[in-house]
């Protein structure tokens, strides 16, 4: 094993424990000196015959310490010096051979070790250069024995760990640094016994506490013998990287759980082909599975065929690059399931790159059923209302239909008489007879008309005169208005103002608020009791019919409120009436307020005119 | 004196008001008709023989009428026909003076012979013959 992986062993420098190497250096050198000296002084000024130059060597041991090649050199060369001056002073030309044999011998062990202490040196250098680049690095690089105990912390490693060199070599790495593996340390150490390496994650913790993720990359060091002796472990700081990730994740996961709870698919589609992008809620509306690639046919795939044209509609307004995509279709799933979807998107224009539209695919089923629900609620609430309003003109309504059949039978009867003349007036009994079929078909419409508010239907809608169902409404309620004792004042101009709508939600607005404008005076026992029906024409696209009357009104702030459900002013009311009127208007696009005058209270109810080539 | 004898027909039902008319013609009696109440009284009534009358119109009921008629010192029998056929209008309208109290739809011999009974004591006020056509 090279000296420096051993905590024990001297580091060359900075990066690993080790004493000032100039202090170091100058103990060694004196001590050299002091060798050298002893040395030659034992040599040069004593009689005994050993080698004792030979000593020499540990004086250039020593100067090599100094890691410098130089110095190594030149003490090699004094310590020969020294040898031969000794030699020189302590014999005689004519020495014997051991003496020169002697020195020799000390020349050749300076030699071999001035040799050996340069190849120590050279061998010393390279290492200082590779360590000296492992400093370099910007990863921590660590190098542990088998038990953990760090024997090389680099640079990289003191800025990732907070933890000095000094420090750090010779303590436990795992415990220092609070390591946690993804994996058992078992495992870990099989694997590196294996394959020579391991690479992961490992949660370690910086000095001053905080946590890190580092990715790691170990290696098994052996020795020429296969044993295993280190690990060298390279760490890269990814804390931020891996919270930007699980921020990002987070944030996707987020995302991915608002689009299936809102059941909201993200789309993008590039405005010259059919080519698009869908995420995961995306592929669930569309009832794909994630593998497909999605292009805008298989929407069309999935397009119920009779929304089609809405579908290529909006292909076309892509194609043509209209900056606001908005369209409401179903889709046809294999299974048979209809689905409502509401598609939203916007152009996205870049410069250098192909024109792109981001939206959104909303699964709005369960909205478009509420909605249907609601329309059926609101339908069999307008029916019951309708039948309580019918019930409330019970008797008005059966003198409506009784008048006419008593006039059937008179004038039947007196056509029998006219034509039971010994001279037959017949012109009479003609007239008579179309004086019934009149009667008859007069009774037959009112029946119609109360039918028609009783009977539990489906709104159908249909092109309204306003007009007339003004009209219509007034003569159902003639009776009513003559048992109030209640004047009209009609003020219709000579205009076919036509509304789309359900002619008999229509009718029952204007009934409500007739008959509520009526009784209104009724019950507060108004002197003058006038009840005013007018119809103007509000903008350019909305007609306004307004019902006033000259009862007590209501009080300020009430305006609203007696729209409220559950709001009544009678003694009898359930309070439905002006709420179900608002919930109709709104459903046919317009609007019912109320306000307050001098004396009594005005309805107003606005809709929007029928347009050009609407049905 | 053969003066021709006059029904006045009160009615704010215009189907009603010709149908009646119509049938108390067929019976030989000449007819003027009113929408209301008040249109009668504004009118000269005082060559009526006969009222017939609904009772139920708006500002001026049949009964209120008659009550009015009887204040005035009118003799003029009035008949009511009405599809508001209670026992207790019935009673009201025969105490304020009622002659008949029918009810709709009228029974054409029933009026006959109402105004018959009407034409018989006219006959015998001012020695007139009932109208036969």
């Amino acid at each position: 094993m090279p000296d420096f992986l051993h905590s024990a062993s001297p580091l060359p420098f900075g990066a690993s424990v080790v004493p000032d190497p100039a202090a170091t250096f100058r103990w060694m050198l004196v001590l050299a000196v002091v060798i050298a000296l002893a040395v030659f002084s034992f040599d040069a000024f004593t009689h005994y015959q050993v080698a004792v130059a030979v000593l020499y060597v540990l004086v250039v041991q020593l100067v090599a310490v100094s890691g410098s090649a130089r110095l190594t050199v030149i003490a090699s060369l004094a310590c020969v010096v020294l040898t031969l001056a000794a030699f020189v002073l302590t014999h005689e030309p004519a020495s014997t051979m051991g003496a020169l044999g002697r020195c020799l011998v000390s020349l050749l062990a300076i030699a071999a070790a001035t040799a050996l202490s340069m190849r120590h040196l050279r061998t010393d250098r390279r290492m200082r250069e590779q360590i000296e680049l492992l400093n370099l690095s910007h990863d921590a690089i660590v190098i542990y024995d088998m038990h953990g105990v760090v024997t090389f912390w680099n640079r990289g490693a003191e800025i990732l760990y907070g933890w000095p060199a000094d420090m750090a070599v010779g303590t436990d790495f795992h415990t220092l640094t609070d390591s946690r593996f993804p994996q058992p340390h078992d495992v870990v150490y099989e694997m590196l016994s294996r394959q020579g390496r391991w690479e992961g994650e490992v949660e370690r913790r910086h000095r001053d506490g905080h946590g890190l993720i580092v990715a790691s990359r170990i290696a098994l060091w052996r020795d020429s013998q296969g044993r295993a002796i280190a690990l060298m472990a390279t760490n890269n700081d990814i804390t931020e990287r891996r919270r930007a990730e699980m921020e990002l994740a987070r944030n996707e996961a987020f995302l991915a759980d608002a689009q299936r709870l809102s059941k909201t698919g993200s789309i993008q589609r590039f405005r010259d082909s059919t080519e698009m992008n869908w995420s995961d809620e995306a592929f669930r509306i569309l009832g794909y599975g994630t593998e497909e690639i999605p292009r805008f046919e298989r929407v069309l795939a999935r397009t119920h065929p009779d929304d089609m044209d809405v579908v290529k509609g909006m292909d076309a307004a892509i194609r043509r690059g209209e900056p606001h995509i908005d369209g409401k279709h179903r889709l046809l799933m294999p299974d048979g399931e209809v689905k409502h979807v509401h598609f939203v998107a916007r152009i996205n224009e870049r410069p250098g790159q192909r024109t792109e539209y981001v939206g959104a695919v909303m699964d709005i089923t369960a909205a478009v059923a509420a909605q249907e629900a609601l329309q059926r609620s609101l339908t069999e609430l307008a029916h019951v209302s309708r039948l309580t309003t019918l019930g409330g003109l019970a008797t008005t309504m059966a003198h409506e239909v009784t008048q006419p059949i008593a006039a059937i039978v008179t004038c039947g009867d007196s056509a029998l008489r006219w034509m039971d003349r010994p001279d037959p007036d017949v012109p009479e009994a003609r007239q008579s007879v179309e004086q019934m079929i009149r009667d008859a078909q007069r009774a037959s419409e009112i029946i119609k008309q109360i039918r028609g508010m009783a009977q539990k239907r489906e709104p159908q809608w249909a092109a309204v005169q306003v007009n007339a169902l003004v009209r219509e409404a007034l003569s159902l309620l003639a009776r009513e208005c003559a048992t109030h004792q209640v004047q009209l004042d009609v003020q219709l101009p000579e205009e076919a103002w036509v509304v789309p709508g359900d002619p008999v939600q229509l009718q029952q607005v204007m009934v409500n608020l007739l008959v509520n404008a009526m009784q209104a005076m009724s019950e507060a026992g108004s002197e003058r009791r006038v009840l005013r029906v007018s119809t103007l024409l509000a903008d350019a696209s909305h007609v306004r019919i307004v019902v006033s009357d000259t009862g007590p009104g209501f009080a300020d702030g009430d305006a609203e409120r007696i729209f409220r459900a559950f709001h009544t002013t009678k003694k009898d009311g359930v309070g439905m009436g002006l709420s179900i009127c608002r919930s109709i208007v709104e459903a046919h696009g317009g609007q019912i307020w109320a306000t307050s005058g001098n004396p009594g209270a005005s309805f107003h109810v606005e809709l929007p005119l029928r347009r050009e080539g609407e049905s | 004196m053969a003066t021709k004898q006059v029904v006045a027909i009160v009615d704010d039902d215009e189907s009603i008001r010709t149908a009646t008319s119509r049938l108390v013609r067929s019976l030989g009696w000449e007819v003027h008709t009113y929408p209301c109440a008040k249109a009668f009284l504004a009118a000269d009534a005082t060559s009526v023989t006969c009222i017939v009358s609904d009772v139920q119109m708006p500002e001026m009921s049949g009964i209120e009428m008659l009550r009015l008629l009887k204040a005035q010192g009118s003799t003029v029998p009035v008949i009511f026909i009405t599809a508001f056929c209670t026992e207790s209008i019935r009673r009201e309208a025969l105490r304020a003076g009622a002659l008949a109290f029918l009810c709709k739809p009228v029974n054409g011999a029933e009026i006959q012979r109402h105004l018959d009974a009407v034409a018989a004591h006219a006959v015998g006020a001012d020695a007139s013959q009932p109208p036969r056509a």
